[in-house]
């Protein structure tokens, strides 16, 4: 079997960013389910693009990692939870058209695949001129509150993300404004010295 | 109205019962109203210290005067405080995704530490630019 070369870190090969840690960073927000890799290399990406320059810079990529994880993970979950509630739906939807005393089970089975529930509840829709949209409308209506909640926590989690990147900004404009001042300071002092040993050596002319 | 006799009664009984006695009782019922302990600031908790001390020395850098680590120390302090938050946040949350509606509560924790830290690391780049 072949190895990987290990390649020492250097300046122009900086370890890869991994999640993991050091006390002060929060660990992976991962959930059951969700794909550790996944969130390795988004971090790896991300780092790679941003380049943390110093500790606060490290800690605020991996606030932008964890911000766009959670974001991401927000919308995911917002999708699910329409489509586990989506016989709670077809069974407010169809409820009306159908004997009320069996809707719930229908819904069920139908959500289950159960291909006769599938059959009746294409044909009741049908037959009332409905589509899956109509379903997955009363489904959001039922789930509403849950829904702008999620809403809510990730745009919560996206607006973080943006301050964190323009603090960034910020800190980065501050360093290369001090950074810029050492340099100007050393170019003057290495101007007077300069200046200082050619007057020495014009008055020994 | 209660009458003379259940007003006695109670009062004996509630001599009776005056809480728990033990230490470690008393440490357990310490705890009944305590949900989370994220009101409790980061810097009361001795088992903290040692990583904020830990982070301001990696922020201050190894010759840092003491106006430096003293700024140092304030990220630090909130970046632990923050760190804790996401970790009861991460814990609730991986054991019941269904929990979100409690998630909503630790947003505030989340806010007061995100700006704690975001103008303690101005305050500390403000004096690194005064210096350099």
């Amino acid at each position: 079997m072949i190895e990987a070369p290990q390649l020492p870190s250097s300046p122009t090969n900086p370890p890869p960013a991994t999640a993991t840690t050091m006390p002060w960073l929060p660990p992976p927000p991962l959930i059951s389910g969700e794909n550790a890799a996944a969130y390795d290399d988004m971090l790896a990406r991300i780092s790679g693009t941003l380049k943390p320059a110093d500790i606060l810079e490290e800690i605020w990529v991996r606030d932008v990692v964890d911000l766009v994880w959670d974001a991401f993970r927000l919308r995911r979950l917002k999708a699910h939870l329409l489509a586990a509630a989506a016989h709670e739906g077809m069974a407010k939807l169809i409820g009306p058209l159908l004997d009320w005393d069996f809707t719930d089970q229908i819904a069920r089975r139908w959500a289950v695949g159960d291909e006769d529930a599938v059959q009746t509840v294409e044909a009741t829709l049908a037959a009332a001129g409905l589509t899956m949209d109509a379903v997955m409308a009363r489904t959001l209506g039922l789930k509403i509150h849950e829904i702008e909640r999620i809403d809510r926590m990730a745009m919560a989690a996206e607006a973080r993300r943006n301050a964190i990147l323009r603090e960034i900004e910020r800190h980065r404009a501050s360093f290369a404004r001090t950074l810029r001042r050492a340099v100007e300071d050393v170019e003057d002092a290495d101007f007077k010295v300069v200046a200082a040993q050619e007057t020495a050596r014009e008055e020994a002319a | 109205m209660t009458s003379a006799a259940q007003h006695e009664a109670n009062r004996s009984n509630a001599r009776a019962s005056t809480g728990p006695r033990t230490t470690a009782g008393r440490a357990i019922s310490a705890r009944n109203a305590r949900r989370h302990g994220l009101n409790l600031p980061v810097l009361r908790d001795p088992a903290l210290a040692d990583e904020i001390a830990a982070l301001a020395r990696e922020i201050a850098g190894p010759r840092a005067g003491a106006r430096r680590f003293e700024l140092a120390c304030r990220i630090a302090a909130a970046q632990i405080d923050l760190v804790r938050v996401r970790r009861a946040r991460h814990e609730l949350f991986s054991g019941n995704p269904a929990a979100i509606a409690r998630l909503a509560a630790f947003d505030r924790y989340e806010r007061r530490a995100l700006s704690r830290r975001k103008f303690a690391i101005r305050e500390f780049d403000a004096a690194t630019g005064d210096n350099g």
